[in-house]
């Protein structure tokens, strides 16, 4: 496909470049771009106004602003830094915390031991099946008996 | 306290920070107070605003450096209060305007007065007027740079000007 040709040199065209378009209808700019508005004068109110000066800042803020944009910047502490500082509370407190609990723990746990070995100890005392052990009144009876047998006294029934 | 005019600040490149806080120090303070809850959040936006300029290190592409500077201790402020306008109007001014002749101990009783009654005539204005009317008249800014500082048309500055400027002459007894 070939490139159209350039349009020749046409008087028509240099004539019609001659005139300006139509600008838009008067009352256009104002519409779209409001009224302008002059500068009022400083008039008495202005003058009675500026008479009066305002709140001078503290003298420590100039040297507060000028080592701070000598530093490149500042610290001060603001919510998220105290936010921050509340978390990392918060963290040393539950760390502190899980540490206590598993102490804790580990104290019950062997307590637990301990009262669950003991009751253990209990149970098979208690317990029906286990052998009971021998009556110590039982025994001594018999020693009794065999004393006096042997030194020849004969029990009143016998 | 102003050691500089405006004649002698940098135009491009080095910024002199404290030749500009001498110069500017004290009419942003009181324009951060107008803005922020507090005499310490007004401190802050002020020293924030220079910390950031400090940052960007000089002045190049700022077209009228007294605007940028308002704009960025205005922007620093509305940072500050970010926070309590999710509960209030953004345009709403939460801050004070004041006068050093009714906050000092000492003066003419006359003048304290009147400038009691200023405060409260101003303290009366919508917001958007009164800090129109602040910029106008106690920093002789141009309608187009309070446009450029509050991010409005020049018209509308003026506008507001207008009428708040209306209000006071009411409020304080001078005729139109």
């Amino acid at each position: 496909m070939t490139p159209e040709p350039e349009a020749e040199f046409d008087p028509l065209f240099d004539e019609l470049r001659g005139f300006a378009p139509a600008g838009p209808p008067e009352g256009v700019r104002e519409r779209v771009l409001g009224e302008p508005q002059p500068a009022p004068e400083a008039g008495a109110l202005e003058a009675e106004l500026g008479g009066f000066a305002l709140e001078q800042p503290p003298t420590a803020l100039r040297e507060r602003v000028l080592v701070a944009v000598e530093a490149g910047g500042s610290w001060r502490p603001t919510a998220l830094w105290l936010v921050a500082l509340l978390a990392l509370a918060w963290g040393a407190a539950a760390v502190n915390g899980a540490i206590a609990a598993h102490t804790r723990a580990g104290f019950r746990a062997q307590r637990t031991g301990v009262y669950a070995r003991s009751a253990g100890r209990s149970a098979s005392r208690s317990s029906p099946t286990a052998p009971s052990p021998p009556r110590l009144q039982s025994a001594s009876e018999g020693l009794r008996r065999r004393a006096l047998r042997q030194l020849g006294v004969t029990s009143r029934k016998g | 306290m102003a050691t500089v005019t405006p004649e002698q600040l940098p135009e491009t490149a080095e910024l002199d920070l404290a030749a500009l806080y001498d110069l500017y120090g004290a009419r942003l303070y009181a324009y951060a107070r107008l803005l922020t809850h507090s005499p310490q959040g007004a401190e802050d936006a002020v020293h924030d605003a220079f910390v950031r300029l400090a940052r960007r290190g000089d002045a190049e592409g700022i077209e009228d450096l007294r605007s940028y500077l308002f704009r960025t201790v205005r922007n620093e402020a509305l940072r500050q209060r970010s926070r309590w306008a999710r509960w209030r109007r953004r345009d709403e001014l939460v801050g004070e305007f004041r006068l050093s002749e009714s906050a000092s101990a000492e003066g003419d009783a006359q003048r304290k007065e009147r400038a009691a009654e200023i405060e409260r005539a101003m303290a009366a204005l919508p917001g958007p007027q009164r800090e129109v009317v602040f910029l106008k008249v106690w920093h002789e800014l141009t309608f187009e740079a309070i446009g450029e500082v509050l991010e409005i048309s020049p018209n509308t500055a003026a506008s507001r000007y207008r009428y708040g400027a209306a209000k006071l002459r009411e409020a304080l007894g001078h005729d139109a």
